[in-house]
């Protein structure tokens, strides 16, 4: 089975440690990449800035974990912009927040997020919702075709 | 004078909205990172750091309801008004089938006569009654509880016609002298460890019905129950009645 690779958008250090630490415990079978805005995702994505267009130091990501609130430039502003671009508009973009603002949900819905989580409270609840990312979309889901080369 | 008023409590509504959001996140961090100490506690030969650790994560927790109920009590005036008139006996007939497993658990009967068509906010009314539900199967007396929910309709000439629904128990009560704490945020009359809570849900429920132009009231005799009531004028729309009064 293929590493998938999930590209995690979020600036704070202690929930991509979480993130990291419920993957590790629930095995190997995913590639995490940390990006810490919404810039430096879009940048990953257009391979600019830093980020060589070498497959195994930038793979394209088969799923997208995006934090809304973040500095520079913010979850809501770079999903719009990932949507807005034929070349990365079908990347499934995840929803992971603090916020629980109906007014976000609903953006986030409207701007083609393809689901919506709120941060888990305890490290049981970070461990199930690994689990269940990954049954969800790299055991049921068919995902898009990824090019390997360039996304 | 009065827009500068507004202005400011507007201000302080939505410093105590972000302050609250905001002050989730430390203790979202501070539970689950007492998981991944707790975790490797296990083999710790001392077991009061285990203890401290489960005691520091109640805390946390503790704090966290504080703040999500703070942050509840702030929303209230923050949401847009949508006064829309709506039949509040389907919005009870709605909280009661949502609460249908408390009230089972409580051992409660609701008895419910007809309510009026009223212009509210149906999700503000939605949290109001189940507050007030929710209240009345929590601090039961000894027998269980019985909750009557009725409503009656003043249409008098000289005034904005209105609605008085009453939500009466017969639950432990409390001594009246005690009642506008009741309303306050943040206050219990008994103890943390007696009945779970915050002390916000009074507080809610009455800035719900003052935000409808409305008064909660509440009568009690320890140990007999106590009867609160919600005083609504059927509309909202003000210029209504001034016009009516005028002609």
């Amino acid at each position: 089975m293929r590493r998938f690779v999930i590209l995690v958008a979020d600036d704070d250090e202690d929930d991509c440690m979480l993130l990291s630490d419920a993957f590790k415990e629930k095995g190997n079978h995913v590639d995490l990449r940390f990006v810490g805005n919404g810039q430096e995702l879009l940048d990953y994505l257009h391979r600019l800035d830093g980020h060589p267009s070498d497959e195994d130091a930038a793979p394209c990501p088969d799923l997208i974990l995006l934090d809304l609130n973040m500095p520079t430039k913010d979850g809501r502003e770079a999903l719009k912009e990932i949507k807005a671009d034929p070349k990365l508009r079908r990347i499934p973009v995840v929803i992971l927040t603090t916020s629980r603002e109906e007014r976000d949900i609903l953006l986030m819905f409207d701007l083609g997020a393809s689901s919506f989580i709120s941060k888990p409270f305890s490290f049981d609840d970070w461990r199930g919702l690994v689990e269940a990312i990954s049954s969800y979309w790299f055991k049921f889901s068919t995902l898009p075709p990824v090019k390997r080369k360039g996304c | 004078y009065v827009a500068r008023l507004e202005r400011l409590n507007k201000e302080l509504e939505d410093f105590a909205f972000i302050a609250s959001h905001h002050l989730q996140e430390p203790l979202r961090k501070i539970h689950t990172f007492g998981d991944k100490l707790k975790a490797r506690c296990k083999s710790f030969t001392d077991p009061e750091a285990r203890d401290c650790v489960i005691r520091m994560q109640k805390s946390a927790d503790r704090m966290r309801s504080l703040v999500y109920d703070l942050l509840r009590y702030s929303r209230v005036t923050l949401e847009v008004e949508t006064f829309v008139p709506t039949d509040l006996s389907v919005v009870l007939r709605h909280v009661l089938a949502g609460m249908d497993e408390s009230i089972e658990q409580g051992r409660a009967t609701v008895e419910v006569s007809p309510l009026p068509v009223v212009d509210v906010d149906e999700r503000q009314m939605h949290e109001l009654f189940r507050e007030l539900i929710g209240n009345a199967i929590k601090f039961q007396g000894e027998s269980a509880p019985v909750i009557q929910i009725g409503a009656e309709v003043h249409r008098n000439p000289d005034e904005r016609p209105y609605c008085a629904i009453r939500v009466r128990d017969n639950g432990i009560g409390f001594d009246e002298r005690q009642v506008e704490r009741i309303f306050a945020p943040f206050q219990q009359l008994h103890a943390h460890d007696s009945y779970e809570g915050t002390g916000m849900g009074l507080a809610i429920c009455r800035k719900i019905v003052e935000r409808h132009n409305g008064t909660l009231t509440a009568k009690s005799v320890p140990g007999s129950g106590t009867t609160f009531t919600i005083v609504l004028p059927l509309r909202q729309d003000v210029r209504e009645f001034i016009e009516k009064e005028a002609a």
